[in-house]
């Protein structure tokens, strides 16, 4: 019984940490709709947007970031990429920004699908997105170098 | 305000389900403290406070917060916030309540009532997930009793190649209870408030600067009666009894804030500081200096932190009169409690470790060392004062849990 035990709990440690390892190693590029006349963003950039600060292309037009459901594992990737915090860092931030009244987060959305679909249709929306999934319907602006 | 509220509530029931957020926060809190005379509690508002041997649990808060896209330059935010309150209605439940509109990135203006930017953390000082302190320093944080202003706002931001530059502008009007000893309740209007914050921030850096001038806009029941009673004494009795009269004449006194703060977070370690003083015309609160610094690294899950807080005024008891009778030594008695309010001169060293339990979820456990050279204080409730030896050393031990969803 003890043994049995001692086995699932390895199985499991080996599960989670190649979960992990997947997500590590899972390159992320930022993207836009391909009419967008940017070409690319800068990292300082993207952080400004993503933590609510400055909404804006290098071009000056206004930008609509879009974010994953809180329980989307990319999420915690792309953040510790952008700011180099934890997500339970990230989500005290954005409880200090939200609740003082002064920005919203991103409109979240369920699946890499869904954030595709609304890149598409909106001219000056931003996104994150795992490389693997971009089309030709998208304009990559950002990669993060691994 | 009504028409804020009402157009809220119809939003809620009209507006387009993927573009409505529904959020909220909670925070459950027990403070346990050896201190015999000053009753703990977190801010000059809380009627109710911990003395040595008792559980308190009177600093949770409960909140709402909904918010609708009307348009990609149009939202409307409102929040509600159940806390320990004096009276509970609607009006002091109402935290926020307004239209922000942002043309641009770079400009944004917000209509109703919002929070009030005085100090770095005072709109979100009662959400104790938004920090790593317990609680905000009570030396810098209790004093102010507002914490939301019914007006407008307008906020530029430049952007620059190492950070982002603000300066906002803010005007309006307050209104927020004092509560003290013997069923004090005071719901102090402040009119003809303005503001304005220049703020610089990177990633790892905010530096700001805060000026706000106010006027008051009402007096107390007690103060009115005790001004009535001193009008009575003949000027030989009470020579200084013309300057008294002014000081508890409250309507239209000056009170100015200036603060400055900086926040350092490079993800390892981080500090965070402010100094602000408090300046009036008024005898009541002629003025007063206050400043914390906190110290912090993080480990994983878990994060510690020292902080020293200070607060000092440079009030001063007022002199007796020149004669002595029973009555008059009750109305010296019941005056200096007014003018010796706030009377202030101590210091709180802290140390904090927070715990994330989940994304969502931490706890909190603070222990705060206290020294006061003034009692009582603005600070505390109090119990037991007519004893000779006052206890002005004394420890609080807060633990919380802090949760937004």
């Amino acid at each position: 019984m003890k043994t049995q035990l001692t086995i699932i709990l390895i199985k499991l440690l080996l599960l989670i940490s190649l979960r992990a390892e997947a997500s590590a190693e899972q390159e992320i590029v930022i993207v836009v709709n391909k009419n967008n006349p940017i070409e690319k963003v800068t990292h300082r950039q993207l952080i400004d947007m993503y933590m609510g600060k400055y909404l804006a292309f290098p071009n000056g037009h206004m930008a609509i970031t879009l974010d994953y459901r809180k329980e989307h594992p990319l999420r915690s990737v792309f953040f510790k990429a952008l700011t180099g915090r934890s997500i339970s860092q990230i989500n005290a931030y954005w409880s200090r920004v939200k609740f003082s009244g002064k920005a919203s987060p991103p409109q979240a959305y369920p699946s890499t699908e869904a954030i595709i679909d609304k890149v598409i249709t909106t001219p000056s929306a931003i996104a994150y997105l795992p490389a693997s999934a971009v089309t030709d319907e998208l304009k990559v602006v950002y990669r993060f170098v691994q | 305000m009504r028409l804020l509220l009402l157009l809220l509530s119809f939003i809620s029931f009209n507006g387009a389900c993927n573009e409505l957020k529904f959020d909220g926060f909670a925070t459950l809190s027990m403070t346990l403290t050896d201190s015999e005379n000053a009753g703990i509690r977190q801010h000059i508002t809380q009627p109710h406070a911990t003395y040595k041997d008792e559980i308190g649990f009177s600093t949770s808060s409960l909140g709402f917060q909904l918010e609708w896209q009307a348009t990609p330059e149009l939202q409307f935010v409102g929040q509600v916030l159940l806390k320990d309150h004096e009276e509970q209605n609607i009006d002091n439940a109402l935290q926020m309540a307004f239209v922000r509109y942002s043309p641009s990135a770079n400009w944004q203006i917000r209509l109703g009532r919002t929070g009030l930017d005085l100090f770095m953390m005072t709109e979100h000082r009662d959400i104790g997930y938004t920090y790593t302190f317990d609680h905000p320093p009570t030396e810098f944080y209790a004093i102010v009793p507002h914490q939301n202003i019914d007006g407008a706002d307008i906020k530029y931001t430049f952007s620059q190649e190492h950070g982002l530059l603000s300066a906002k502008f803010f005007a309006g009007r307050s209104t927020a209870p004092i509560v003290s000893d013997d069923n004090f309740f005071w719901d102090v209007e402040i009119k003809s408030l303005y503001g304005v914050v220049l703020q610089w921030e990177s990633l790892d850096w905010t530096l700001r600067v805060n000026h706000t001038i106010t006027k008051a806009g009402n007096e107390n029941e007690q103060q009115l009666q005790l001004q009535a009673a001193l009008a009575q004494v003949p000027d030989e009795v009470w020579p200084t009894k013309a300057s008294l009269l002014d000081s508890l004449h409250i309507i239209g006194k000056r009170f100015d804030y200036t603060a400055i703060g900086a926040r350092y977070d490079n993800n390892q370690w981080f500090f965070q500081s402010e100094m602000s003083y408090i300046d009036s015309n008024s005898q009541v609160l002629n003025d007063l200096t206050a400043g914390y610094i906190g110290v912090g690294s993080y480990y994983g899950d878990h994060t510690i932190m020292a902080t020293f807080a200070q607060a000092k005024s440079n009030n001063r008891t007022p002199a007796r009169p020149l004669v002595s009778t029973p009555q008059l030594d009750l109305l010296y008695n019941t005056l200096i409690r007014h003018t010796n309010f706030y009377l202030i001169d101590q210091s709180t060293f802290s140390l904090t470790l927070r715990s994330e339990l989940s994304e969502s979820l931490a706890i909190k456990v603070q222990l705060d060392h206290t020294n006061t050279e003034s009692l009582p204080s603005a600070f505390y409730l109090h119990q037991g004062l007519t004893g000779s030896n006052l206890d002005t050393d004394f420890n609080t031990l807060g633990i919380s849990l802090n949760w937004v969803f």
